[in-house]
């Protein structure tokens, strides 16, 4: 069963502001989903639309197989806003119960459930304070309690990193890991792109209202795949089975040059470094590469704008 | 039910961080002192031990549980609960919708599986525990004043706490619904304040044109039994110039009437906080055995009127108060414009986007 199973899902805002234009969406149980795009993406609204804060003026399809916005999927369903704001006169334990009383979590199963998430999340000691005396990490680490407080099948996360330090952010990775091996899905939304590529199964990339792409790192960065090859003195231009390729400067090495040949076929690259040593080039490194997630998002973005893109970005992944 | 007990205990939460709300509680308690500190005897009233002699405020006039009673009804009701209180209950609770809808706050709200109607009517009925609370500590404590000092144990008393929040929330749907459109606590709490004021305004338009309107039918009565018991007298007496006063009052009736009418439809439609402080005073009366107003033996000066005694004048506007202003009306019909507040503050926030 798949944990969202979204079609065609549609938001027009009054003054006629279309954030969506027919976003679909698919995530598998127990992965971890990373939700990609730049700013007025449409991402916060289509995260908005699941968790029934905002209204989508079309929408089909279920979350963990029922209905989308209603109550049932809603009681098996853990959120962290972007820019949340907890009740100031609360403590981290009360802000915690209170969440799991709103999830209808029962008394003494929502008691224990606190404690046991407090120690998770390391705010055990500081949970009898207010959480106006807790940094920006800390009331991260409260928000993610609150949202497993009703032992969610799906956890949703809207930047759950923001403003939180590296140390605090290795931790909250973990975490997210840690969610995923007890079997829930987790679907999170961040600008920090390289925090996603470290712990997401699979990602969408959403800009201007629709899913430019969806599926894993690796599906989406396929045709990225590239042989680098470093070489001192050797042509500014080499010959190779993709046609020729300028040899790029490497900062860290003085003299040597960089060939990035465009094949996944180590038998590609044979002809190439043939060539070099028959042109008395000393090759010192060659190796594989592949796209960032970050230069597969930039790539995708720039693409919508216009620009060119190649067709590996557009594949869309289905789920496990 | 977990999620109602919730949202109560976050709300008792949040009252108990406001430094308002015990300023509120502690004046109340300290009102109450001080009313308590009053002493009445047959000579005079004494304060805090320190005796005046009085030849009108003491015991004769004044039986102790009266005079307990007169100071809570015209200090305590009339000044404190429905006025100062519920402003300051208005003040404390005008944020709770604001702060509802508050980014950030109703996205975890909303993310739980509870229904937008069930989430909002449930916060707004916690604002109502700011007063409920508040009148209860006064009325209680006045309950043991006025039976410890007084004599008289009335539980009927604790009617003006009910009474009390039904009259706050007249004002609380609108401030809610001003809450939701405008997001913003000090406008919703403004607009809130003048809508009082005008209700106020139109309230006192509406109770001058009744006086009005039974001064001027009750000046006709008067003048027809005063033709009647002329000519009783003596069938010849002259009686044309009584004619011509009846006819006259008669158009003023008419008069009377004619503004009261379209005056009574529009207080009738909208929530009636003068009128519930009334009835709660008339219903003082019967439940716990306050004393109505004392009246004068004087004629009646107002409205042109020279026919009518006051004290009659007074009766039958407490009659007429009493036939046509009973709960049903006062109270029922103020709840029906509260529920189109309220059905107007549910409609806009189950269709907002956040």
């Amino acid at each position: 069963m798949l944990a969202i199973d979204l079609q065609n899902v549609t938001k027009t805002y009054r003054g006629k502001v279309q954030a969506l234009r027919g976003v679909s969406l698919r995530v598998a149980e127990g992965e971890i989903f990373g939700l990609l795009g730049p700013n007025g993406a449409g991402k916060s609204t289509l995260v908005k639309i699941i968790m029934t804060v905002v209204r989508p003026t079309t929408a089909d399809g279920t979350v963990l197989g029922v209905p989308i916005g209603t109550q049932e999927a809603l009681a098996r369903v853990g959120y962290l806003p972007e820019h949340h704001r907890f009740p100031q006169y609360l403590t981290g334990r009360q802000v915690v119960d209170f969440f799991g009383a709103l999830g209808k979590v029962p008394r003494a199963q929502r008691r224990a459930r606190v404690e046991e998430l407090l120690e998770v999340v390391g705010m055990r000691d500081w949970g009898n304070r207010r959480v106006t005396t807790y940094s920006k990490g800390m009331q991260q680490r409260i928000g993610i309690a609150a949202a497993l407080v009703n032992d969610p099948r799906l956890v949703v996360l809207d930047e759950p990193t923001d403003g939180v330090d590296p140390v605090g952010r290795r931790e909250i990775r973990d975490m997210l890991l840690r969610i995923r091996r007890e079997g829930r899905t987790v679907l999170v939304h961040s600008h920090l792109l390289r925090e996603v590529e470290m712990v997401a199964d699979r990602v969408a990339i959403i800009n201007q209202g629709q899913t430019l792409a969806q599926g894993t790192v690796e599906e989406l960065t396929r045709d990225s795949h590239r042989y680098e090859i470093g070489a001192s003195g050797g042509p500014a231009s080499l010959q190779t089975v993709a046609g020729p390729v300028a040899g790029v400067p490497d900062p860290e090495r003085p003299g040597v040059l960089t060939y990035s040949v465009p094949t996944a076929q180590p038998t590609d690259i044979q002809p190439a470094i043939d060539a070099l040593r028959a042109m008395g080039a000393v090759v010192v490194r060659v190796g594989r590469a592949r796209e960032s997630l970050e230069d597969l998002f930039v790539r995708s973005v720039v693409d919508e704008r216009g620009r060119a893109m190649p067709g590996a970005a557009r594949s869309t992944g289905a789920p496990r | 039910m977990i999620q109602t007990l919730a949202i109560f205990l976050d709300a008792y939460r949040d009252l108990n961080s406001r430094k308002l709300f015990w300023l509120a509680v502690a004046i109340s308690a300290l009102v109450v002192a001080i009313v308590a500190a009053l002493g009445i005897d047959d000579t005079g009233v004494s304060v805090v031990g320190i005796h005046f002699d009085s030849k009108f405020a003491n015991s004769v006039f004044f039986p102790p549980a009266i005079f307990y009673k007169l100071i809570f009804q015209s200090l305590g009701i009339n000044i404190w609960l429905t006025w100062l209180a519920a402003i300051l209950a208005l003040i404390s609770t005008a944020s709770v919708v604001p702060e509802l809808i508050a980014g950030g706050s109703i996205d975890m709200m909303l993310s739980k599986p509870i229904s937008r109607t069930r989430l909002f009517l449930t916060r707004w009925v916690t604002g109502l525990f700011f007063a409920g609370i508040q009148a209860l500590v006064f009325v209680t404590a006045s309950f043991l004043a006025i039976g410890l000092r007084g004599g008289a144990w009335e539980p009927g008393l604790f009617i003006a706490v009910p009474a009390v929040v039904v009259f706050f929330s007249y004002l609380y749907c609108f401030c809610a619904l001003m809450g939701v459109v405008t997001r913003s606590t000090v406008a919703s709490l403004l607009l809130t304040l003048v809508f009082w004021l005008a209700l106020f305004g139109v309230q006192k338009a509406e109770q001058f044109l009744n006086y009005g309107r039974i001064a001027s039918a009750m000046e006709v009565d008067a003048t027809e039994r005063l033709i009647a018991s002329r000519l009783e007298k003596s069938a010849d007496a002259d009686v044309d110039r009584l004619r011509a006063d009846l006819a006259a009052e008669r158009i003023s009736v008419e008069r009377w009437n004619t503004g009261y009418w379209p005056a009574y439809v529009l207080v009738t439609m909208l929530p009636k906080t003068n009128e519930t402080t009334d009835w709660l005073n008339r219903t003082l009366v019967e439940r716990a055995s306050f004393r109505r107003p004392p009246s004068e033996e004087d004629e009646l000066r107002f409205f042109g009127s020279t026919r009518v005694k006051r004290k009659d004048f007074e009766e039958a506007v407490y009659e007429d108060a009493e036939r046509r202003k009973g709960a049903l009306w006062t109270i029922g019909t103020s709840l029906a414009f509260e529920a189109v507040m309220l059905g107007g503050c549910v409609w806009l926030f189950r269709r907002r986007d956040f």
